[in-house]
């Protein structure tokens, strides 16, 4: 934390912030995936302050694409797997017919 | 002329005998000296102003006037009046005359403590071992030195001590009966109610034991005044000083901001040929005792009085200006250093502190942490960054692009001010790494040793602020900010090195690192840490690894983390907790000791992959302790809360229970401060009974719902990474709901599993035996 | 003395052109409004700022310059600033300053001067000091200078002599911007 500018944290809230009107005129189902995204922001709000050559919300978007992938890359991998299980319990309840 | 060999204990200005000095002989017997002793200061200004200076002191005192060329660490050679006063009691009143005659003119080396002036002009420090020669009247002719400050192991005293604490705190409900004396192995527990043999007892102490230090709980803001008026009551004299000639020294109560805290210290007594320590009155010589202290009075130049009360802050100053002294560098007075200007994108790049990256939120197997040793101040050493050498224009001067600022290569003042301290600390940490822990001298050089490395450890985080401080004579912004620029390029860097070696960098937090790698050894870390040491040039050092390290999110997000938030056990009981409930200052001992006990049941299994197994044991206990609660058998000090007043009771609008605490003891004669710390019990929303007041509170009006909601976040906290949820949490607590889900099913502590809750539900796959 | 409904480039530069240093009071809520002033004057020229009390506009004055330009960078980089922590820096930094002829502003000039840590008649002295710099860079390049009313004894006594050298003095009525966001969002 610096002497003079906001913290980190402060930063980040601004700039949300500055999205109020565009959050206030979507549909609470939108505005609750809105909040996931300011969420994974919120984590990684060090990172966004340290980009001192961007403006926050010029990061922001890439903040939220890295936490997409990530719970998409889960989600594929975990359903992969719970597919494979599916398999071996189709072919062991086969052979023992 | 006779010659002695001892410690050099105190020393202060006598009215008559110009400086005292004290040395505690290596026969254990107190020596006191005098010596006249001139104070130098220097005037600069206008000529025609500096002649009319000169002929007004030419009149005044026994002044010795001389034009002199001295330098200033910012503007170079300043021609100067060098004015030389015999006497430090002199010198104040000159000094003051001086200013309200000549308001104009530009002063030097004024506002320096004695002792400061007289280590720099006699080359000697406080607690050094020294040689005195001297006459047989006591007038000193020389004293020379005989170690260093840096010294690893120096020769020191074996101090007589006298403790003195009475029964019970002068603030309790009921007031002390009695002052327990500890010396020289006895114990006397003298009443308070008999002056007059309470005064004779500890006339007869000091007298025939001769203490050299007097450690007391409450001295300072309760006993010697109280000691003071049964002595005028009872026309007893007593004279706590070992040089009965001058009175004792006192101070009035201060209160302060501190990194944005306020803080109370009450008024202050201090002697005079033998030390006085109020523990109760410190900030921060709890952390390392005497020992400690003796070692930052050795370093800074500060008296050990002085040095036990105030802030690491008031050592650091002093040790820049005995540098400054002993460079012959012009200390100024009433005069800063403004911030050198830059652009706008250089302010944003530069206007930060130490770099913090948040952690996951979850438990992770096999973590080490990584600590910098005395970073920002190695920082310094190594990149020679000084508030005068930040700006510097010199050809060798090492530039920084980003920031639009060069760093100058001739010697800084604060790098050369911290080294010997920073290279003592370090030798001493990796004396005691180098020690086996199942090595019998291990605990002997600890106890040693550590008392040392904690009281240099304040000295060296503060030198970092105190760069930027507003009040530091010598401080600029832009050397504060230049040392966080680098310590965010050296920090990131080492996460760089650790991430090529495979290593997850979990968490930053300024000087240290948090890795893991679930196939690491404890070699692996250290290589590590080698190699990260190597190509930083700053000194590292694995500070432990845990089998497992947990890290939470905010109070009010689960789901969002924060640093300096976790908590990781260890087997031999060295556990790493920060900011949960029984790290808070505010957490009475019933909330802690629950949460305590939880973290004891967790410390037990180091496989992260097995702590959901440990919560029906976990549970039990939180239901016990609130099941004692329900039936009011939590003894009342154990529900106690301790709050800092943070403003003047005057200034609250509205009164919170810490501010109702509060002006209950007003209106009881007590005087509460902005800063002190006020002990009270929950008795209803917003309501307190104050913990000090005559009448203890009524157990039947504890408000048991505040507490059981205390109690609940304190569980919750420490269960929230094993897949807790606060509503499972309170159904299970509160809601009478069993814990009916067996092992596995409740939710896994891998944080990818954690992401999709959804499969949880499956019961007839179970993901984690896949 | 006047009173300006906002504080635009404009309207300060209609009293600028004929005044050299210009005193502003402010009511201490006109944050957006000075930041808008700094923004206007950076795409103008260079100009250099010291923030006297605590505040600095900071990212609102990007946020303030895209809506005006999208060289953001460039208009930025004719902003200077500089930071005193006490009214000994202040004096400082004033001293520094050469006879250029970029604008200076000083935002809330009197903040250091209501220290206690400091005794008042060295608050005094240094004030003095101050008031001398500011008529010396007034010769050569507009300097205005805002300060915060209070309802304070001290402000009576610094407020009077600081506007008694100034060329014009206008008590600004500016606009209220929002209040901070705390930790929380919407």
């Amino acid at each position: 934390m610096g002497r003079t500018l906001p913290s980190a944290t402060q930063i980040v809230l601004d700039e949300l912030d500055e999205l109020r009107s565009f959050y206030d005129a979507l549909r609470r189902s939108d505005q609750l995936i809105l909040d996931k995204f300011f969420e994974d922001v919120l984590q990684h709000r060090a990172a966004i302050a340290n980009a001192t050559n961007l403006l926050p919300i010029e990061v922001m978007p890439f903040v939220m694409l890295l936490e997409a992938y990530k719970k998409n890359d889960r989600a594929f991998g975990q359903l992969h797997a719970e597919m494979q299980g599916l398999a071996r319990a189709i072919e062991t309840f086969a052979s023992k017919r | 002329m006779k010659e002695y060999t001892g410690w050099l204990f105190d020393l202060y200005a006598h009215p008559e005998k110009g400086l005292v000095v004290w040395l505690v002989g290596e026969d254990g017997r107190p020596y006191r000296f005098h010596q006249d002793f001139e104070i130098t200061f220097y005037v600069g200004g206008p000529v025609p102003r500096l002649r009319e200076l000169w002929t007004f002191l030419r009149t005044r005192e026994k002044v010795k006037l001389v034009r002199t060329t001295r330098e200033d660490l910012f503007d170079g050679p300043q021609d100067l009046m060098e004015v030389r006063v015999p006497g430090p009691f002199k010198y104040q009143r000159l000094f003051k005359q001086t200013r309200e005659c000549f308001p104009d003119l530009i002063y030097y080396d004024v506002d320096i403590p004695l002792s400061l002036r007289f280590m720099a002009a006699r080359n000697v420090f406080l607690m050094a071992h020294c040689k005195v020669a001297a006459q047989p009247d006591g007038n000193l002719i020389d004293i020379t030195a005989l170690d260093v400050p840096e010294e690893l192991d120096p020769q020191l005293p074996q101090l007589r001590k006298l403790a003195l604490s009475p029964d019970r705190e002068p603030s309790s409900k009921t007031p002390p009966r009695y002052l327990l004396a500890k010396y020289g192995g006895f114990s006397v527990r003298a009443p308070l109610d008999k002056p007059r043999e309470l005064l004779a007892l500890l006339n007869g102490i000091l007298s025939a034991y001769d203490p050299d230090v007097i450690q007391t709980r409450f001295g300072d803001t309760w006993l010697f005044p109280l000691l003071e008026e049964l002595s005028r009551q009872t026309g007893t004299p007593f004279h706590p000083n070992r040089d009965q000639s001058v009175p004792v020294l006192r101070r009035g109560e201060v209160t302060f901001f501190n990194y944005g805290r306020a803080h109370y210290r009450g008024p202050q007594v201090h002697l005079r040929g033998r030390w006085h320590i109020d523990v109760e009155n410190c900030m921060t010589y709890g952390a390392y005792g005497l020992l400690g202290a003796i070692e930052q009075t050795r370093i800074t130049g500060v008296p050990l009085q002085e040095m036990a009360r105030r802030s690491p802050g008031a050592g650091v100053a002093a040790m820049q200006s005995l540098t400054a002294l002993r460079r012959k560098v012009l200390i100024p007075y009433q005069h800063q250093k403004g911030e050198i200007r830059k652009t706008y994108a250089q302010l944003v790049r530069a206007d930060r502190g130490g770099l913090i990256l948040q952690p996951p939120i979850g438990i992770f197997a096999n973590v080490a942490v990584l600590d910098f040793t005395s970073m920002m101040a190695s920082i310094m050493i190594e990149f020679n960054v000084s508030p005068e050498t930040v700006g510097a224009e010199d050809e060798a001067a090492f530039e920084i692009p980003e920031l639009g600022i060069k760093i100058g290569s001739q010697p800084g003042l604060m790098p050369q001010t911290l080294k010997p301290m920073r290279d003592k600390r370090l030798a001493i940490k990796r004396l005691l790494k180098s020690l086996d822990k199942k090595d019998p001298r291990y605990r002997s050089c600890r106890h040693r040793y550590k008392p040392v490395m904690d009281g240099l450890k304040w000295l060296t985080v503060v030198a970092y602020g105190r760069l930027g401080f507003a009040n530091s004579t010598f401080g600029r912004i832009n050397a504060h900010e230049v040392v966080s620029y680098l310590s965010r390029k050296v920090i990131l860097q080492a996460k760089a090195i650790a991430e090529d070696r495979g290593f997850t960098v979990l968490h930053l937090y300024v000087d240290s690192l948090f890795v893991s790698r679930p196939d690491a050894s404890a070699e692996d870390f250290q290589t590590l840490a080698d190699e990260i040491e190597r190509e930083t040039h700053l000194p590292i050092e694995l500070q432990k690894i845990y089998p497992w390290f947990a890290f939470l999110g905010t109070r009010d997000n689960p789901n969002i983390s924060v640093a300096n938030r976790f908590y990781a056990l260890s087997a031999d009981g060295e556990h790493k907790i920060r900011g949960i409930a029984l790290r808070r200052s505010d957490t009475p001992r019933f909330v802690a000791n629950t949460q305590t006990q939880i973290l004891n049941i967790l410390a037990k299994e180091p496989d992260p992959a097995r702590l959901a197994g440990l919560l029906p044991e976990a549970l039990a206990v939180a239901r016990e302790q609130l099941s004692l609660l329900k039936k009011r058998e939590v003894p009342l000090e154990e529900l106690v809360v301790s709050q800092t007043l943070s403003r003047e009771l005057s200034e609250y609008s509205h009164f919170s229970a810490v501010a109702s605490a509060a002006r209950q003891l007003q209106l009881r004669g007590k005087s509460p401060r902005m800063g002190q710390r006020i002990r009270f019990i929950y008795t209803g929303p917003g309501t307190a009974h104050a913990w000090d007041l005559p009448v203890a509170p009524d157990p039947r009006t504890v408000d048991l719902t505040r507490y059981r909601e205390m109690i609940l976040r304190a569980v919750y906290e420490v269960l929230h990474p094993l897949g807790m949820t606060e509503k499972m949490l309170r159904d299970w607590l509160f809601g009478g709901a069993s814990y009916v889900m067996s092992v596995g099913e409740l939710g896994s502590s891998d944080p990818t599993k954690l992401a999709l809750p959804l499969f949880n539900d499956i019961k007839y796959l179970h993901v984690d035996s896949l | 003395m006047g009173t300006l409904a906002n504080i635009s480039s404009d309207r300060l530069g209609l009293a600028a052109r004929s005044r050299r240093l210009v005193l502003l009071e402010t009511a201490g809520r006109e944050g957006e409004a000075i930041t808008e002033l700094v923004a206007e004057l950076a795409l103008r020229g260079p100009l250099y700022v010291i923030a006297g009390g605590e505040w600095l506009p900071a990212y609102s004055l990007s946020r303030s310059i895209r809506r005006r330009t999208v060289q953001v960078k460039e208009s930025l980089a004719r902003v200077r600033l500089a930071r005193p922590f006490t009214c000994y820096q202040l004096q400082d930094l004033l001293a520094q300053t050469r006879p250029e002829s970029e604008p200076v502003l000083i935002l809330d000039f009197l903040h250091h001067f209501y220290n206690p840590d400091i005794d008042l008649p060295v608050r005094r002295r240094t004030f003095q000091q101050c008031c001398g710099h500011l008529q010396r860079l007034s010769f050569s390049r507009p300097t205005l200078v805002f300060a915060e009313k209070l309802n304070t004894e001290e402000y009576g006594q610094f407020f009077p002599p600081l506007a008694s050298i100034a060329d014009g003095v206008f008590i600004v009525e500016g606009e209220i911007p929002r209040e901070p966001s705390q930790l929380t969002y919407f």
